[in-house]
């Protein structure tokens, strides 16, 4: 793969080099990914389609630290994260990945502005500055009124809000999202792609988003295919040099 | 690091409350184990407590002697007892089991004293009112009444005790004192259930006038075990084969120090067990709630909790409930300690060292039987953990 348009080497935030996954269960190994190459910069907004089963949660659980290529290497911001242990590994996934899920994956006994405090507490942040933060991210996304409010209170389209308020409260370099609009409707779902479209364009928020929704796929300058184990990037919208 | 901990104990708290039904089950076990080592360590010094001021009364060179029923002594054999070296003083005395009854009013049972006047000094008999048998009230009807015995009579309607005139086995006594409230400590007979009369009367009145009971006290320096065989040896030279039981203070605070052992090994047999029960209950709770929190478990890996953070928010969850199970625990273990006291008449007292022990106790338990659900929780992987599977 080649890298994405308009970048220099230098702001690379995630590389992947001939990544590959296997499962064994009894005497067969499965293997679920088989070589992907990517390169994603500062300021992408990416997504990743295909059909299901294809590998495409794989990828998004090994970019995001939560689980280990059988092979291959990863690098996020440069560091290699073969060699990591589990301290190092949270660390750079506090610090680096930004993940909102298809379900929100909110904790129900949190507040909505206790939520986006996650990432804030296991960094270490303590007293007034937490809440403050977690305010300002609640505020970002439109959902500054609710802060006191449970997920039980909240709307989808307002969970996934939050869950994207939480992923951004660390200030990571990725945000990782698997498939952000499944669960919502049409119309919901375009407003969270607005905003994650948004805050790309405003802030070169740094994006990878995994989704079988074309609309949603369509609004990402760059799109990559998974089949069978392996990516294939579509041309770069306008014509850019990307695969 | 203490803000987590501050976020843990709170989210600890929630979950706990919000599966309370189990987490009440747990918390029994905890509460009966706390409970019951802490009743076992205050029960087990209240009883030293009181033992040793009881037997700070009579002094520890108290020896209490008593004769088999088959070779009663004499009196002069009896007072001879303190030209032993190992005697400092001795009182024989008479005892009879015996009613009073005064004026047909009020009767009850109680034990007859016959002795001489050495016998007060000797047991340390302190009299609230009236005076004590003098040995001038030689072969006189007189008496004094145990404190329990004059609070019968008073109960009778009336009001002046000393004065009155009893009636015992067919004689008529004039009651001259009424003793203090006095506790038993090491005396043959229960001083407050006891009515004392001169030995000289007792030997006329009394159907079986023997001299069974001696008390004495000790030479300063003398040892109780040298000094038993002393007097045992004693009273077997005018009759071989005498049954002589000879009781010291000192062996008395030794068997005693053996039947607390025993208790203490009682109540922590109890008390391990009831731990181990509660430990088994906070580890079932514990692992349900792993199982139940799993995509929570995955949420906090994913947002950089490391395995350690997952152990440690587990840990204090698991702590936090048996805190809780041993604050109610220490609340039943005082509640206990004082129905004992209650029961037993001894003296009720606490210790903030068995609180400490108690809190100590109930977070060893959360830590060690929490550990296992802890670790589990922690080595999850975190991509089955947000799948929730």
């Amino acid at each position: 793969m080649s890298r994405g348009a308009g970048s220099g080497a230098g702001d690379a935030m995630l590389s992947l080099v001939d990544i590959r996954r296997s499962y064994v269960t009894g005497p067969v190994a499965t293997e679920i990914l088989r070589g992907v190459r990517l390169e994603v910069n500062r300021g992408d907004l990416l997504s990743i389609t295909g059909p299901s089963g294809c590998g495409k949660s794989t990828l998004m659980n090994i970019i995001g630290l939560l689980d280990r290529p059988s092979a291959g290497v990863l690098r996020i911001k440069g560091q290699e994260t073969g060699a990591m242990d589990d301290r190092e590994l949270s660390a750079l996934r506090n610090r680096s990945i930004g993940f909102v899920f298809q379900s929100y994956h909110l904790l129900p006994r949190f507040s909505a502005w206790e939520n986006v405090a996650l990432p804030l507490v296991y960094r270490g942040m303590t007293g007034a500055s937490v809440r403050r933060r977690a305010l300002e991210m609640l505020d970002k996304v439109g959902m500054a009124e609710r802060a006191g409010h449970r997920p039980g209170e909240l709307s989808g389209g307002q969970s996934q809000r939050v869950a994207i308020a939480r992923a951004l409260a660390g200030g990571p370099d990725i945000l990782l999202a698997d498939e952000p609009t499944g669960a919502l409707d049409t119309e919901t779902g375009g407003g969270i792609m607005g905003l994650i479209a948004g805050l790309n364009a405003t802030e070169r928020l740094t994006a990878v988003i995994i989704t079988h929704d074309r609309e949603i796929a369509r609004q990402c300058a760059r799109r990559v295919r998974m089949r069978d184990g392996t990516l294939n990037e579509a041309p770069a919208r306008g014509g850019g040099s990307g695969r | 690091m203490t803000a987590l901990l501050r976020a843990n104990v709170k989210e600890a708290a929630g979950s706990l409350f919000a599966a309370r039904q189990r987490s009440l089950l747990a918390l029994i076990g905890i509460a009966v184990g706390v409970g019951s080592v802490i009743a076992m360590i205050s029960v087990g010094a209240i009883v030293r407590e009181e033992a040793l001021r009881q037997f700070r009364e009579l002094g520890t060179d108290a020896l209490s002697i008593r004769i088999g029923r088959s070779a009663p002594v004499t009196a002069s054999e009896a007072f001879g007892l303190s030209a032993l070296p190992g005697i400092a003083a001795a009182a024989p005395f008479m005892s009879s089991p015996g009613e009073i009854s005064l004026a047909g009013r009020a009767s009850e049972d109680v034990t007859i004293i016959g002795a001489p006047a050495a016998l007060a000094d000797l047991d340390k008999l302190r009299v609230a009112s009236g005076r004590r048998i003098s040995d001038l009230d030689h072969r006189r009807y007189f008496c004094v009444v145990g404190a329990r015995v004059a609070a019968t009579l008073r109960e009778a309607g009336f009001e002046r005790i000393v004065g009155e005139t009893v009636r015992m086995g067919g004689a008529v006594y004039t009651v001259v004192g009424v003793l203090e409230r006095l506790p038993r400590g090491m005396r043959r007979y229960d001083p407050d259930r006891s009515v004392f009369i001169p030995i000289s009367t007792a030997s006329r009145a009394l159907p079986r006038p023997q001299i069974r009971h001696v008390s004495a006290h000790m030479s300063p320096g003398a040892h109780h075990v040298a000094t038993t065989r002393e007097v045992v040896d004693y009273f077997r030279r005018a009759a071989p084969g005498r049954k002589v039981h000879v009781r010291s203070a000192e062996q008395l605070i030794e068997q005693m120090y053996k039947q607390m052992r025993l208790f203490a090994l009682l109540l922590g047999s109890l008390g391990s067990i009831s731990l181990l029960v509660g430990g088994i209950g906070v580890m079932n709770v514990m692992l349900v709630s792993v199982t139940e929190r799993r995509s929570e478990i995955g949420i906090r890996r994913a947002f950089g909790a490391r395995r350690a953070d997952i152990q440690s928010q587990f840990l204090v969850e698991s702590v936090v409930l048996s805190l809780v199970g041993g604050l109610v625990g220490i609340a039943a273990g005082i509640g206990g300690t004082w129905g004992i006291c209650s029961f037993s008449g001894w003296t009720f007292d606490f210790s903030l060292a068995a609180v400490g022990l108690g809190m100590g106790v109930a977070t060893a338990s959360g830590v060690f039987f929490g550990f296992y659900p802890a670790w589990q929780a922690a080595r999850l992987d975190p991509v089955a953990a947000l799948r929730g599977t």
